[in-house]
């Protein structure tokens, strides 16, 4: 479904170059569970921006289904983000003016769906996320895990084949981290997405099919 | 567009830039500079305007020099008749004769040069646009004198004491002086007409030098600004006769109000774009305020264009805000300024006493639209360089 090859990016910054990733390759199959993991600065968010096509390497490819992923136009790029990917925040990003409801309905929205069609779709996801009844409360006024969950169900509201975690959990108690976790693990199977998992919480890789260990930009393993 | 505006609100542009201090100071700044600048080009406009009127209410649109002095009116006329069969859009609407001698007003405060120009008083309201005062039955210029306003307000008599100096000796100069009745003044509204000329008729002008002599044709046009094509038509037609169209008889003054212009031009510039450098002050703000709804409106799938798009929309909105009102700061300074007239003119320095001001719906209409397009392309600049991959990924964690 996704294959990576020999990925670099370096960071410019002034005079001097950093380098994020040093040529990663690697194939995901679709449905597929993984864990990222590494110590900081390891370029596992880099590698989430990339996937997600928020970022552009500077070498190598990216082929999702068959199709080179930085080949594509700015317009193309959105839409793979919209239509193919969803992101999961560890700080939830939720726009605190907005409703829950509003939150999760913006995909569909930017996707060009109708606002009616968008709300009726949004509403079943917060549902399904358990937070039907809080849907028009203001980020504000949830906790930090339901939070999370709304920040989930917008990831996924959208049916996405592809959804990138960073650090999903990071910002909870271990109560709400499994919760949290049991849900995305639970929709994982629903939707069959391809879940990828930035993640310091060993406990939780090993509830995937596979952990990817990143070291200064390299495969470790 | 509808999405662009939607995306606005969501990005909450407008809310967060009214909260902060800053911007709400650039907005101010931009609103000041845009109605320096109407007042500028409000300005201008009204002295290009209030000397052409002012030139062409004394000067005729054209002046035909005369050859021989005398017996070529005729020949003058056929020649017009010729041109207006020509002619579609400059057609001649009126000629008249009129000559010019030097002239002397003794007064108790000394001796006043003056020109004093004969002309045929029928065709003073068809010829010339001139502002009037004419004393109670004294209508008939043939045996009396309009002065400029100028020079009247420095006799303030009903008669005055003149010499035509022309081959006298100075006893043949006491002896010539004569008493003329004034019938009133005219103003034309620039002060070196106002304050040098006197009209009279041919027959006051013949019986003051004892000689007649026509020194030229003054030509009235239908369209003011086809003068130049119509002069050289009348010298085509008219071999040895020179004529001189209004433009070029005062070229000196249209020449320098041409400098001040082009000053003024980029003056006008410097303030438009010291306004929309505030612009762009305030947008690069404005994204770095919302870079976090930047970033996760870019996450969900909104493309770089359309987030750029939407500050250069912003932009725009701004401008044709600080457009409007700037220039209703401008429209009440200058409606203020002449109702008041607060700013005294030297008219000597420039040839009218008050400042001018012309509200034209064109200046509006290029103001709004230059303004408008500076702050959306601003705007656009800004958004182009700052909304980028390199960036965004650094908001969103």
């Amino acid at each position: 479904m996704i294959e990576l090859i020999n990925i670099k990016k370096i960071y410019k910054d002034n005079e001097r170059e950093c380098e994020a990733l040093k040529g990663l390759s690697f194939k995901l199959d679709r449905g597929e569970k993984i864990a990222v993991v590494g110590p900081s600065g390891a370029g596992k968010s880099t590698l989430l921006h990339l996937m997600g096509g928020l970022d552009r390497p500077s070498a190598g490819q990216m082929f999702f289904e068959g199709k080179n992923l930085f080949s594509l136009s700015d317009k193309e790029l959105s839409k793979y983000r919209n239509k193919t990917v969803g992101f999961i925040f560890q700080f939830h990003n939720l726009l605190s003016e907005f409703s829950a409801l509003d939150n999760v309905s913006l995909p569909l929205l930017i996707g060009g769906e109708s606002k009616r069609e968008s709300v009726k779709k949004a509403q079943g996801m917060l549902e399904r996320v358990g937070l039907g009844s809080l849907a028009h409360s203001k980020p504000n006024t949830l906790s930090g895990g339901e939070q999370q969950r709304v920040a989930i169900a917008r990831a996924l509201v959208g049916r996405p084949s592809l959804v990138l975690a960073d650090e999903p959990t990071g910002n909870l108690d271990t109560a709400n981290s499994e919760k949290v976790f049991d849900l995305l693990l639970d929709l994982n199977q629903e939707i069959n997405m391809t879940l990828v998992v930035v993640t310091h919480n060993l406990s939780l890789t090993t509830r995937l099919e596979r952990i990817i260990r990143l070291s200064d930009g390299k495969l470790a393993s | 567009m509808n999405f662009l505006m939607n995306l606005e609100k969501i990005l909450g542009i407008r809310k967060k830039g009214v909260r902060s201090i800053a911007f709400a100071v650039a907005f101010f700044a931009v609103i000041l500079s845009m109605g320096l600048a109407f007042i500028c080009l409000f300005v201008i406009s009204g002295f290009q305007k209030e000397y052409q009127k002012s030139i062409l209410a004394f000067n005729a649109h054209i002046v035909l020099f005369s050859e021989q002095g005398r017996g070529e009116e005729k020949k003058v006329r056929e020649a017009i008749e010729h041109i207006n069969l020509q002619t579609q859009n400059a057609m001649i609407t009126d000629v008249s004769p009129f000559a010019v001698s030097e002239a002397v007003i003794l007064d108790s405060s000394g001796l006043k040069a003056c020109i004093l120009k004969a002309i045929d008083p029928q065709k003073l309201k068809n010829v010339y646009a001139l502002e009037l005062n004419i004393l109670d039955g004294r209508e008939d210029l043939s045996h009396s004198l309009l002065l400029g306003s100028e020079l009247a307000y420095q006799i303030s008599k009903n008669e005055i004491k003149m010499i035509i100096p022309q081959g006298a000796s100075l006893t043949d100069l006491k002896r010539s002086i004569q008493t003329i009745p004034l019938a009133g003044i005219f103003k034309s509204g620039i002060y070196e007409f106002d304050s040098r000329f006197a009209l009279t008729s041919f027959e006051m002008l013949k019986k003051l030098t004892g000689v007649f002599k026509i020194t030229g044709y003054e030509i009235a046009l239908q369209d003011p600004l086809g003068a130049p094509r119509v002069a050289k038509l009348l010298e085509e037609n008219l071999p040895g006769m020179r004529a001189i169209s209004w433009d070029e008889l005062n070229s000196s003054l249209f020449k320098a109000m041409q400098m001040e212009k082009s000053v003024f031009f980029i003056v006008v510039t410097l303030i438009f774009f010291v306004a929309a450098f505030n612009l762009l002050g305030a947008t690069a703000m404005s994204v770095y305020l919302c870079r976090y709804e930047i970033s996760l409106l870019y996450s969900l799938g909104v493309s770089k264009l359309k987030l750029q798009r939407s500050f250069g929309l912003t932009g725009f909105l701004f401008g044709i805000t600080s457009c409007l009102m700037g220039w209703l700061i401008a429209f009440l300074m200058l409606k203020l300024e002449d109702y008041y007239g607060w700013i005294k003119l030297d008219p000597k320095i420039y040839f009218i006493s008050t400042l001018p001001m012309d509200f034209g719906p064109k200046l509006f209409g290029v103001g709004l639209i230059f303004g408008s397009l500076i702050c959306f392309l601003f705007a656009l600049g800004v958004a182009k360089n700052l909304i980028q991959e390199k960036y965004i990924i650094n908001y969103i964690k």
